[in-house]
């Protein structure tokens, strides 16, 4: 990875807030696959969560961002629940990505930085600390699966909400896109944001609590 | 631009570029029309009579085809989750969705349901009035192939089972816009009331299927 | 969704009760149902002794009916609180709502081919059980191809709803429809046709079927939770011995 620095456009102040997780209870099925489930993110953390295929991680954060109901338990962020303030505090990256196959980095993520209620302006700047400017006008069917989940990245961090739920951000990257991905989830560390990763690799993230979903049941 | 109409603007974008846009229906509409007269016999009177039902029929038939692909592609790249947290009432987001899809995709229907009725031999009057009724019928048929695609969004080879939960559904619109063209050319004096009520149906599933669609979208995210 | 079937003493005591009783009501019922329809009421002087199948067969309408009714409700009962024992109900129910149908169509042709000449007559009635059938299997059909058990319970259920208002407007709409040729109606279930002769087997009969169906329900109910029970024990040995594999390696 070469030594620049990189630049990040200035983007409205975020508002972050804590995220509370107290005695959340998961099932699939008839299966629990997490039970008494507490976990606390104050602004500027970084949550890893690891365990092998099958122990809840996705659906872990899937019950965060409100998208399961959980058997028992709460998420809230701050002083609210998770139904009324999911859509201003979550930025969400799921196993995909999110893009369709017929439109542009530039359609979409103008598009979603509308859904955001955020201006288009960076844009460009995250796409370049993204190493991927250059194909701002590539349909998205014509990239590879790693500059896809860079160009979701983007629009995660686009989004500029406070709270970020990745699942297997790094999947699809190599070592430049890992790098790259650290570099932007530490600005976001920095502006007061946190994040919270589900993923089986090996992440480098500095000062990160690391949580294996195996020893949760 | 306000989100719902960026989210329409968009459908409309995606379905008119993506997989054929409104050439899917409009082909397999001009296929069924060109099929059926050669499956039941070319007598004029016949034709003329059922053009009224067959272009009903056809048309129906047309809007299921790519009902899998609506709620179907967002379930399966993940757009369907973004669209959950964007904060956009779901009910009203669905119904941008569903019009944004059929507003690019089905504008031909009346067209080629008035040029179908018109190669069938029937007059002109009475055609119009059928192309009308389609015109009526493409709210509730879309809507309705909207709540079967969500209910079914990401099973594979779901065409069958969309077809299954929707045609119950479309009976009502059917009976309806396919006897405003019959009335019209029996000179019955029940095209009006038909028509009437195939606006009616429309309009009803308008207010009630966003509801069924944005329930079943969350359902089949958890 | 988990709780109910981990333990279900409720159900069980109340289908102990139920099961035999309501079994043992509908053979008394079909017995004297069939009796009275088959043997101890007289022939109709219209059609003879063909009436005798309308006791099958307007009984097993009815029933159709009934049953999706029933469905909507349980399908509302899980929607809005959640309880796992609904959505079994609904379950449970949507297979035998569709015998039904099929039976009350097969009969209903069976009846008309002596009046009508044919195996077949788009009426309303016969038209809307036949939009019926479908429905029940359009339900059947999406339960079966949702693999995860709380999406196929809670999708029917949206589903089901949907149904039940839909079938109000089918049933309008197909009046609606038929209206323009009506023919002289011969099957008509209510008005001056129908005789206290008539009026007994029928009435035994429908109420033969409802404690039939009631008795089916809830023994398909029981074996559905001591299917399902099964099925988290297993679950549940599963996960452990997984646990034990990765704490020794």
């Amino acid at each position: 990875m070469s030594n620049e620095t990189l630049i990040f456009p200035d983007m409205p102040a975020l508002s972050p807030e804590t995220l509370r997780v107290s005695g959340l209870e998961l099932a699939r099925g008839e299966l629990t696959l997490v039970r008494d489930f507490d976990l606390e993110v104050a602004p500027g953390q970084a949550v890893l969560m690891s365990g092998p295929n099958g122990t809840g991680k996705t659906t872990l954060l899937r019950a965060i961002a409100g998208f399961i109901r959980p058997e028992a338990g709460k998420v809230r962020f701050g002083e609210q629940s998770v139904a009324t303030a999911a859509p201003d505090m979550l930025a969400w990256l799921g196993h995909a990505d999110g893009l369709k196959p017929g439109e542009t980095p530039r359609q979409a993520l103008r598009f979603w930085a509308e859904m955001a209620g955020q201006p288009s302006r960076p844009v460009l700047p995250l796409m370049r600390a993204m190493a991927i400017e250059s194909l701002i006008d590539r349909p998205v069917a014509r990239l590879s699966r790693g500059q896809q989940r860079r160009t979701a990245m983007v629009r995660v961090a686009l989004a500029n909400r406070p709270i970020w739920l990745l699942d297997e951000p790094a999947g699809p990257l190599d070592g430049g896109g890992r790098a790259r991905l650290a570099e932007l989830v530490a600005w976001h560390r920095s502006r007061g944001g946190s994040v919270i990763a589900a993923t089986h690799q090996l992440l480098d993230w500095p000062d990160a609590i690391r949580i294996d979903l195996g020893a949760h049941r | 631009m306000s989100p719902l109409a960026s989210i329409f603007i968009r459908e409309a974008r995606l379905a008119w570029a993506g997989g054929g846009g409104a050439a899917g229906p409009a082909a397999f509409f001009l296929a069924a029309i060109t099929l059926a007269p050669l499956a039941i016999g070319p007598a004029p009177d016949l034709l003329a009579a059922i053009a009224a039902g067959i272009m009903s029929f056809a048309a129906l038939l047309s809007v299921l085809q790519s009902a899998d692909r609506l709620f179907g592609d967002d379930h399966g790249d993940g757009t369907a989750e973004l669209y959950l947290l964007s904060g956009v009432t779901p009910v009203w987001l669905v119904l941008a969705k569903v019009m944004g899809q059929a507003a690019a995709t089905l504008w031909p229907m009346p067209a080629i349901g008035l040029v179908g009725a018109l190669m069938y031999g029937v007059p002109i009057g009475p055609a119009l009035v059928g192309a009308l009724a389609l015109l009526a019928a493409i709210p509730a048929l879309a809507l309705i192939a909207g709540f079967a695609g969500a209910l079914a969004a990401g099973i594979r080879r779901s065409g069958l089972l969309i077809a299954l939960i929707a045609t119950p559904m479309m009976v009502p619109v059917l009976i309806f816009a396919a006897g405003a063209g019959r009335s019209a050319f029996d000179g019955d004096e029940r095209a009006l009331a038909n028509l009437m009520l195939t606006l009616a149906v429309s309009l009803g599933t308008t207010a009630l299927a966003p509801f069924g669609i944005a329930a079943a979208l969350r359902s089949r995210l958890g | 969704m988990l709780s109910y079937f981990s333990n279900p003493q409720r159900f069980d005591q109340l289908a102990r009760v139920l099961i035999p009783l309501f079994g043992g009501l509908a053979l008394i019922l079909l017995g004297v149902g069939v009796w009275l329809s088959f043997f101890a009421s007289p022939p109709d002087y219209q059609q003879g002794e063909t009436i005798r199948i309308m006791y099958v067969h307007v009984p097993a309408a009815y029933m159709a009916m009934a049953l999706y009714a029933a469905l909507a409700v349980a399908s509302f009962v899980y929607f809005v609180w959640r309880h796992a024992l609904a959505d079994a109900a609904a379950e449970v129910i949507a297979p035998l709502g569709a015998v039904f149908t099929i039976l009350a169509l097969f009969t209903g042709s069976l009846w008309g081919k002596p009046m009508w000449g044919t195996w077949w007559e788009w009426d309303a009635r016969m038209t809307s059980v036949l939009v019926l059938l479908l429905v029940y299997l359009g339900y059947m059909a999406l339960r079966a191809a949702l693999e995860d058990a709380q999406q196929a319970a809670r999708t029917g259920a949206i589903l089901a709803m949907a149904g039940i208002i839909n079938l109000v407007i089918v049933k309008f709409s197909v009046d609606w429809w038929s209206s323009l040729h009506q023919p002289a109606s011969v099957i008509r279930f209510d008005g001056p046709t129908i005789h206290a002769s008539q009026l007994w087997p029928l009435a035994v009969m429908a109420v033969a079927y409802t404690f039939l169906a009631g008795w089916l329900v809830l023994y398909r109910l029981r074996s559905q939770a001591l299917r399902r029970r099964a099925r988290t024990l297993q679950r549940q040995r599963e996960q452990v011995a997984r646990q034990l594999e990765e704490a020794v390696s």
